[in-house]
């Protein structure tokens, strides 16, 4: 049994990590300075972490705006949803 | 009483009435509007449309984008709904056999992806694909092997799109699983235990006709879905290149009519995928109902 329980851990571990890795990616490329993103070898995480693409981000796109607006068409959208179709069922 | 039933009825119907009105102008109506236009010729700002009897049928069946992305769409429907319907069934299955808290740690880590926008996961992933400097050739490079140039390739573009898709959208189907599971009584399996079956038969025989209507439930989403899960990947990724070879229906009917403001046009393709998989849905329908067993 404890034999079959560790192939089921394997199992979903090794798929955890696929699925996550994305995810992780994502934020370490992010904390990356841009000549680690460049360099074409495999990094982790980066060797010198910075917030300098997250100020970038804040300071070239209207980013607040861009979450209000998901923000606001989220809202609008689950309220309205609830509302038809809890007056529907 | 017929007044008193009458007055239910229309109290009924008044509650219906917000859902239908909103579905009848938004989904019905514009269906209608759309097979109308398929038989003009309308370039979206010109006042009048030219009325041009079954001439956007005709070109449509010798247009070589529309038959590529009919194979593509197939192809892509195909593994979608093999992959997230047998994936998330073992996965399930999978995490249900894990007792404590690392069930949990599984579950919420399976369904992450789910909730990240369609528009961030293929961003994150256009990243990963890039050939040079992208983390999947990279580590291929490690291991000695030339990686494919994912997105660029006509070969492994329309591969890419569904490896993305399946990634951001297994978590859902993951999550309708576990519920179905956890829903089949826990007597059935002590019983078929009692009777001696072993873990085998006990998944043939008592799991997989009581996960039945599940499974239906999951397939036929999943189909119906799958040509609209196709259309952001494909056009942050692709845009239905390298020479259409990664384009599909639901993307070739935004190029026809968005891009190249041939709404007629566009509209004839809409009208024939519509019927297409209103058709597919319709046999699906036929064939499931006379195996799902809904246990009443």
């Amino acid at each position: 049994m404890a034999g079959k329980a560790r192939w089921v851990h394997a199992l979903l571990g090794v798929t955890c990590v696929a699925v996550v890795f994305p995810m992780f990616w994502m934020l370490s490329t992010a904390l990356k300075p841009p000549p680690e993103i460049f360099a074409g070898t495999f990094q982790l995480w980066p060797a010198h972490p910075t917030l300098v693409n997250f100020t970038t981000a804040m300071t070239q796109v209207p980013l607040l705006r861009l979450f209000w607006n998901s923000l606001f068409v989220a809202v609008a959208v689950t309220l309205a949803q609830a509302a038809t179709s809890v007056l529907a069922a | 009483m017929p007044g008193r039933r009458w007055r239910a009825a229309a109290i009924g119907y008044l509650y219906l009435a917000p859902a239908a009105a909103l579905t009848a102008v938004f989904v019905y109506w514009p269906l209608v509007a759309s097979a109308t236009l398929s038989f003009y010729d309308w370039n979206l700002v010109s006042p009048t449309w030219a009325a041009v009897g079954f001439a956007n049928y005709r070109e449509l069946a010798h247009n070589r984008a529309f038959w590529l992305a009919l194979v593509n769409t197939a192809k892509a429907a195909a593994a979608l709904t093999a992959l997230t319907v047998l994936v998330p069934l073992l996965l399930a299955v999978a995490v249900l056999r894990v007792t404590g808290w690392w069930r949990n740690v599984y579950r919420v880590v399976l369904f992450s992806p789910t909730v990240i926008s369609m528009a961030i996961a293929c961003a994150v992933w256009l990243w990963m694909f890039h050939p040079l400097h992208g983390v999947l050739n990279t580590l291929l490079r490690y291991a000695g092997i030339q990686g494919p140039r994912w997105l660029s390739s006509g070969s492994s573009a329309i591969w890419a799109i569904i490896i993305v898709t399946v990634w951001k959208t297994f978590g859902f189907n993951f999550v309708i699983y576990i519920a179905g599971l956890l829903a089949i009584p826990a007597e059935m399996y002590e019983a078929g235990r009692v009777d001696g079956a072993s873990e085998r038969q006990l998944f043939r025989h008592i799991t997989l006709p009581l996960l039945a209507p599940t499974t239906l439930f999951v397939f036929l989403t999943t189909f119906i879905l799958s040509p609209q899960n196709l259309f952001v990947p494909t056009q942050i990724l692709t845009q239905g290149g390298p020479n259409e070879a990664s384009n599909n229906l639901g993307y070739l009917v935004y190029q026809l009519g968005f891009e190249y403001f041939r709404v007629g046009y566009a509209s004839a393709a809409a009208t024939v995928i519509f019927l297409l998989f209103l058709g597919l849905t319709a046999v699906q329908f036929y064939f499931a109902e006379r195996r799902v067993h809904y246990g009443r």
